[in-house]
């Protein structure tokens, strides 16, 4: 058992306090004997006393840096006291021989760790010498530095030799001597491997039982080793040649041969951090070969990921200087030599790997870098051929999703995809619908139109074999995949509840799907209507081979589209006056088939289809259509529509529509009047009486239509603002008819609030159409409105909102008396 | 001696030009540093003695003398044995009456002073001049000592080196006795003789078999006294927990011949030189300056009295703190300073 | 408090999503206490609007990738922060004192503000929100603002305010003649909402107030306009 292992936290703490008060009463008194006495050889000889402290076992590296820092600092004093002392001496010459007297000197130092710390201190202030023989005072630091083999020790020494040397390396590395830069370079590059040789052995310390600490300890010195290569990256003579030629060979050697994984991973990525851009890019076959000869446990995947994030960064920052992208084969070569070399890699890092090279790749503009990405996405599919397991293939999924990256999205339509839908067809059918999102995301986002079969083929292609998939009955592959439990059989209770869960969750999905197709049909448009028509046609038939959900969910869109189409028809019609009827006719018999798809499932949204192509035929003046749109909502509000808040609702619209079917009434008033009388007579077909009520006044507005006035007057005019209404049809008498009747119904109400409420309703109706003057609303009329409400409140109280709204009408009703003087004869008392 | 009363004579021996001098600082064996002049081989000592009654009395006396001695004092086995090798003698004057203070300037003309001086365990040699006058009740005496050096270079100790190297296998020094396994059968001897020229490198091989095999190597085996012993160790197969390494000099002094022969070694210098263990393939550079340390040329049968060399020891201690040792004899000499 | 009314939307029959310059506005969910959405002429179809509002809002998440992945969120997604209220056909909500009448396409066939009197008188409110008219979509109020028909409009009448907020997307509506001619597949009637700030009766005896806020994007150079109109309860 070693020391170390048997002592305890508070044993170190202890001794650790110790040391650091001799340090710093030694430090004290060096520094004593400097400052008042010039007594040099009694301050060395502090000096030697705490170092000695830095001989000791027993602390942690966290603890001996402590030491170290303060030792550093006591050094520094004598290092600046030496080289005043040189100063103030003028002669030159004397100053080289009393520090080469002063070197041998302080080799008489019985231990070893003091001698070399102050060989180091006083070599350093030599090099600064020009006269020196700095050559072999630099390579005596060196080789004397290999008497400390204890790791730890030896680590920190070192460590010092290059923090003390490093303004002399830097500087006169600076200076075109090609030797001396040589000289400095291989002084560093030996220091490194020498201190990573002791970083490596650290592990192999003391008993095995303690190798996590070992572990531990050595991550927290890493910073020493690569110190050394951060300094060789200060550098500034150091050129493309001299680092491919001469330092990173050297460094990649020992990095190679040393075969230990920390030590790999952290200094590879010391490596791609430090190192120039440009350095990085001229060096890569080297820096890949080595990778592939890294031991197994080094994570390669990390370090290609940030080489590669450097990289896009160096290119997102200098697009202009990085244009070859010529090195990207390189990674393709490393990629397929690592797979060649051990079958077994990891598909997961497989993958990632891959996926930072795409990346790398789709920063780029070249066209060539269309190959580069096939080639990607053919080492993806090989790589999943050699898989035994086939569950892999969604590990695949993040070289699908790299499409995210394409700096212009429009290059996705372009590509040769042939492999990427290869590996897309490999995935489950959950992987396949995110990367169709992806797609849709990514072409709405960029606003990106799509404006010809070929692209639309090309995008469908993943829809159909995704989020319109017919067999795909989602929820039994997930139930395949994950219910299963430990001996294969399905746990019946589990599965159950988990089922209803599911099938909520798998709804919610398709319809999320669904509306992204939906939302992604609005890119598809082409000017030209009979592109735009065969585009929609397209869509229609990959929609009729598509499952019935997403028919359901996603025609209602293509309905709109085609009704845009029809209206773009009309507007360059009327340009050209010339109405292509007979093609207009066969979309609206499209439009009339998708709905007939849809309407069983959706009812609501059939009806509201077809009454906005009736509104639509009736703008085209296709009145036969609009008949025929409203003859199919009549039946659909007969046949699927039961509920009785939406027959009102749905009635309501349809008298509504009706009332804007101006065309219809112009030149077809018969099959108009046949549609009105039919609505009506749905209004006294209602369920509750309230509703019959409302829906037959308000079918009484059926009789008396108008237009605004604008309409077909000129753009010369639009300034004058002329609001007086054309009137399409007036029937006073029907207009009172159902008045009348819907009165009658009101009062037929037992809950007397109800009726109330719907007596004011009705009046304030009658005031609209007396404002108009229809004639058959009459002052009597109003008034015997307005007697029958305040009667009907004697009787029943006034209920507050119903008194209220009563109020208010009255008080409407005087308030236009200024206005029209017939309001003075309405009694409102 | 006389030294129970008070001396009537006071008697002061001047060197010539002792102030310029080279004087070397000895540890007397009375623990006090004595500052002694430096002479060479050959050189004259010359001086002034002055003698001086005390209080003006007069002295009567039967003649001066001053002597030159050479003295290999040796202890042996509880006894203390003199034998001078050297003995020169000048009357300065003849009996008579002593007055005042009188000066008698002496002169030793180009002394051979055969060896150097030494102080060691065992064994002093030392050069001294004596003054004796003589009296009618006891003989008044003064002493006093020189150092001698004797310089030689590296040609004619080569010329008279017979090339003995001794070899000595690695000693496993069992300083914990409780593992007093008998593992140093193992030994393994495969020393190299240097070749007889002696100059060239010395090269050892030495090791236990299946734990520990280090090629020890260093540039020669003759050092002037301020030399440097530069070496390195190759470690080409380590099983141990090495924890340090570390050279010594040993001074081994002899005394006597034959079977009466008896030796006694002092370690004179410890100088660590590896901290930590090594592994395989490392290593190790050795780099040691004499100069500084205490050193005394190497003798051999010095007038067949005793023998003073000097071994290089190269110590592993491993981590259970067992020392494991090479030695291998160096030889130094005086060098003359340029 | 600060209330969002928006209206016809027709995501995704007509258009894909909201303008990206209003989800920008409406995402700053802290700001903003309410989002009206006016009904749709069918109850039953609000739910639907409503959920895709919230999708669009990202109030909903988009994918839940149950695999931890590395899909970009927006922030607070799984809390439902804002809250989106579909109010049912002539409902009256009532904040700081104001009532606000929300009708639908339902109620008001025609632009016409002899209705839409007659319905505030019904239902008794200060403030009534108004989606554009019936199936045509026109403007629900009669008249045009900036000459445009179908946008957004507000007026004070008979001491209540009337507000349509317009189309939240400008969307395509079949046969209204507003639609594009230049076929360069940009909607004519331009995007619009409103924002209603209320406050409330102050302790001086100040009266109920609000501000109204007409949000338009102008399709042609993107930008977004803001009408402001100042109503104080009678």
């Amino acid at each position: 058992m070693s020391k170390q292992s048997s002592i305890t936290p508070q044993e170190q703490q202890k001794l650790l306090d110790n040391s650091i008060s001799i340090i710093k009463s030694e430090i004290y008194q060096m520094r004593k004997c400097l400052d008042n006495k010039h007594k040099l050889m009694d301050a060395l000889k502090h000096a030697s006393n705490f170092l000695n402290e830095l001989r000791t076992s027993s602390l942690n590296p966290k603890q001996y840096y402590e030491l170290y820092i303060l030792i550093y600092d006591g050094l520094n004093y004598l290092t600046l006291y030496l080289k005043d002392n040189g100063n103030n001496n003028n002669n030159n010459k004397s100053n080289t021989n009393y520090l080469i007297d002063l070197y041998e000197l302080i080799q008489y130092a019985g231990n070893i760790i003091p001698r070399l710390y102050l060989m180091i201190t006083i070599g350093s202030i030599y090099l600064n010498n020009k006269d020196a023989p700095i050559n072999e005072v630099m390579n005596d630091m060196l080789e004397m530095c290999k008497g400390v083999q204890n790791p730890i020790r030896g680590l920190f020494l070192r460590y010092y030799l290059i923090q003390r040397t490093k303004n002399y390396l830097i500087n006169s590395a600076s200076s075109n001597d090609d030797k001396t830069t040589d000289n400095i370079i291989n002084f560093i590059i030996n220091n490194f491997i020498e201190m990573n040789k002791l970083w490596v052995r650290l592990q192999f310390q003391g008993h095995s039982s303690e190798r996590e600490k070992r572990i531990i300890e050595r991550n927290e010195l890493k910073i020493l080793v690569g110190s050394n290569l951060v300094i060789l990256s200060q550098l500034d003579s150091i050129n493309l040649k001299k680092y491919n030629e001469l330092i990173l060979p050297e460094i990649l050697k020992q990095i190679i041969n040393c075969n230990d994984s920390i030590a790999q991973n952290y200094l590879l990525d010391v490596i791609i951090q430090i190192f120039p851009d440009n350095f990085q890019i001229s060096s890569l076959k080297i820096f890949l070969n080595s990778l592939l000869m890294v031991n197994m446990n080094v994570n390669i995947t990390l370090l290609i990921n940030s080489l590669i994030d450097r990289l896009i960064h160096y290119k997102l920052r200098n697009n202009d200087i990085l244009n070859d992208n010529s090195f990207l084969n390189e990674f393709i070569k490393f990629i397929k030599k690592l797979n060649e070399m051990n079958v077994e890699f990891s598909i997961n890092d497989y993958c990632l790997i891959l996926n930072e090279i795409l990346k790398l790749s789709l920063i780029f503009n070249n066209d060539d870098n269309y190959e580069i990405i096939n080639l990607i996405y053919q080492l993806s599919i090989e790589k999943y051929e050699l898989s035994k397991d086939k569950k892999d293939s969604d590990k695949f999924k993040i070289i699908l999703k790299s499409i995210k990256n394409f700096k212009n999205f429009q290059d996705f339509l372009k590509i040769n995809d042939e492999n990427y839908f290869k590996l897309f067809n490999l995935q489950s059918m959950k992987v396949k619908n995110e990367i169709s999102n992806i797609i849709i995301n990514k072409i709405i986002e960029n606003n990106i139109i799509i404006e010809n079969e070929d692209e639309l083929d090309r995008v469908f292609k993943y829809f159909n074999k995704s989020i319109l998939f017919k067999d795909g009955v989602l929820s039994n592959e997930h139930i395949s995949d994950t219910k299963l439990d430990l001996f294969g059989e399905i746990n019946n209770k589990t599965t159950k509840l988990s089922l209803d869960d599911n099938d909520k969750s798998q709804k919610d999905m398709k319809f999320k799907n669904n509306l992204k197709i939906s939302k992604f049909i609005n890119f598809v448009y082409n000017k030209d209507i009979n592109i735009q028509r065969k585009l929609l046609e397209k869509i229609e038939n990959y929609l009729s081979n598509g499952n019935e959900e997403c028919q359901i969910d996603i025609i209602p869109t293509l309905i709109y589209k085609y009704m845009k189409l029809l209206t773009d028809m009309k507007s360059i019609s009327n340009e050209e006056e010339n109405i292509d009827v007979k093609e207009m006719n066969k979309i609206f018999n499209k439009i009339s088939k998708l709905i007939e798809i849809i309407k069983e499932a959706e009812p609501i949204e059939a009806i509201r289809l077809n009454l906005d192509n009736a509104i639509l035929s009736n703008s085209i003046n296709l009145n036969n259509i609009t008949y025929e749109y409203f003859i199919e909502t009549f039946i659909i509000y007969e046949e699927l529509i039961i509920e009785n808040k939406i027959q009102y609702e749905s009635l309501i619209i349809i008298i509504n529509t009706l009332m804007s079917m101006d065309n219809m009434i112009i030149n077809d008033i018969e099959e108009f009047d046949k549609l009105i009388l039919k609505a009506t007579l749905y209004g006294s077909r209602l369920m509750k009486k309230s509703d019959q009520c409302r829906a037959i006044y308000k079918s009484s507005h059926l009789w008396w239509i108008n237009k605004d006035s604008e309409e077909g007057e000129g753009d010369d005019d639009e300034g004058e603002e002329d609001t007086t209404p054309i009137t399409l049809k007036r029937d006073d008498k029907r207009v009172l008819e159902c008045l009348q009747k819907s009165l009658r119904i009101a009062d037929s109400i037992s809950d007397r609030n109800i009726a109330i409420e719907l007596f004011i309703e009705i009046l304030n109706e009658s005031v609209y159409y007396f404002i108009h003057g229809i004639e058959s609303v009459s002052i009597r009329y109003l008034n015997g409105l307005i007697e029958l409400i305040s009667n009907s409140f004697k009787e029943n109280g006034r209920s507050e909102i119903q008194y209220g709204y009563y109020e208010r009408t009255l008080k409407y009703i005087k308030a236009q008396r200024p206005i029209d003087s017939r309001f003075f004869d309405i009694v409102t008392v | 001696m006389s030294f129970f009363f008070k001396s009537p004579l006071d008697i002061e021996i001047n060197f010539d030009g002792e102030d310029s001098r080279e004087i070397i600082e000895v540890n007397s064996t009375k623990g006090r540093k004595e500052r002694l002049p430096v002479y060479k081989d050959g050189e004259t000592v010359k001086g002034t003695l002055i003698v001086r009654t005390r209080d003006n009395k007069k002295v009567e006396h039967n003649g001066v003398r001053v002597q030159l001695l050479g003295t290999i004092e040796t202890h042996h086995e509880g006894n203390i044995n003199n034998d001078d090798f050297l003995s020169f003698a000048q009357e300065l004057a003849a009996p008579g009456t002593l007055q005042k203070s009188i000066n008698y300037p002496f002169e030793f003309r180009n002394v051979e002073k055969m060896y150097e001086s030494y102080r060691g365990m065992n064994v002093r040699l030392r050069y001294y001049l004596k003054v004796t006058v003589s009296m009618k009740s006891s003989d008044i005496i003064k002493e006093r000592e020189i150092w001698v050096y004797q310089y030689s270079n590296l040609n004619n100790l080569l010329a008279e080196s017979d090339s003995k190297t001794t070899q000595i296998p690695v000693d496993k020094n069992q300083s914990n006795d409780k593992d007093n396994n008998n593992n140093n059968n193992n030994n393994n001897n495969k020393s190299q003789s240097p070749p007889s020229s002696a100059i060239s490198t010395v090269k050892m091989d030495v090791g236990i078999e299946n734990c520990l095999h280090i090629e020890f190597e260093y540039s020669k085996n003759k050092y002037p006294l301020k030399g440097v012993i530069v070496g390195r160790i190759y470690f080409l197969l380590v099983r141990l927990k090495i924890k340090h390494m570390e050279l010594s000099l040993i001074r081994r002094e002899t005394v006597g011949s034959g079977t009466n022969q008896s030796s006694e070694s002092k370690t004179v210098v410890r100088f660590e030189i590896m901290d930590g263990a090594p592994v395989k393939g490392e290593t190790i550079p050795i780099r040691l300056f004499l100069g500084g340390f205490d050193l005394v040329p190497t003798y051999r049968d010095v007038n067949k009295k005793f023998s003073t060399r000097t071994f290089l020891s190269l110590v592993l201690i491993d981590e259970d703190a067992r020392r494991y040792f090479k030695q291998s004899e160096i030889i130094l000499y005086r060098e003359e300073e340029k | 408090m600060l209330i969002v009314v928006l209206s016809d939307l027709r995501i995704p029959t007509s258009t894909a999503s909201l303008p990206p310059q209003f989800a920008a506005l409406l995402k700053q969910k802290s700001r903003i206490d309410k989002v009206l959405l006016l009904g749709d002429s069918i109850t039953e179809l609000n739910n639907k609007s409503k959920l895709i509002l919230k999708l669009e809002l990202g109030l909903v998440n988009e994918d839940k990738g149950e695999d931890g992945d590395e899909e970009e969120k927006e922030e607070g997604t799984s809390d439902e922060l804002l809250d989106i209220i579909s109010p049912i056909p002539n409902s009256v909500i009532k904040i700081d004192g104001l009532s606000i009448g929300c009708c639908s396409s339902l109620h008001v066939p025609r632009g016409d503000p002899l209705t839409l009197l007659s319905i505030s008188r019904q239902l008794n409110v200060d403030i009534l929100l108004v989606p554009p008219s019936g199936p045509i979509g026109k403007s629900a109020m009669g008249g045009t603002i900036g000459g445009i028909n179908g946008g957004s409009e507000a007026y004070t009448l008979d001491d209540t305010l009337f507000v349509c907020p317009g189309s939240a997307t400008g969307a395509f509506i079949p046969g209204n003649d507003n639609n594009n001619n230049d076929s360069d597949n940009k909607e004519t009637r331009p995007p619009s909402f409103c924002l209603l700030e209320t406050i409330p009766e102050g302790p001086d005896n100040t009266l109920a107030q609000c501000t109204l806020y007409i949000y338009t994007l102008d399709p042609n150079t993107n930008q977004v306009s803001i009408d402001k109109l100042s109503y104080t309860k009678k």
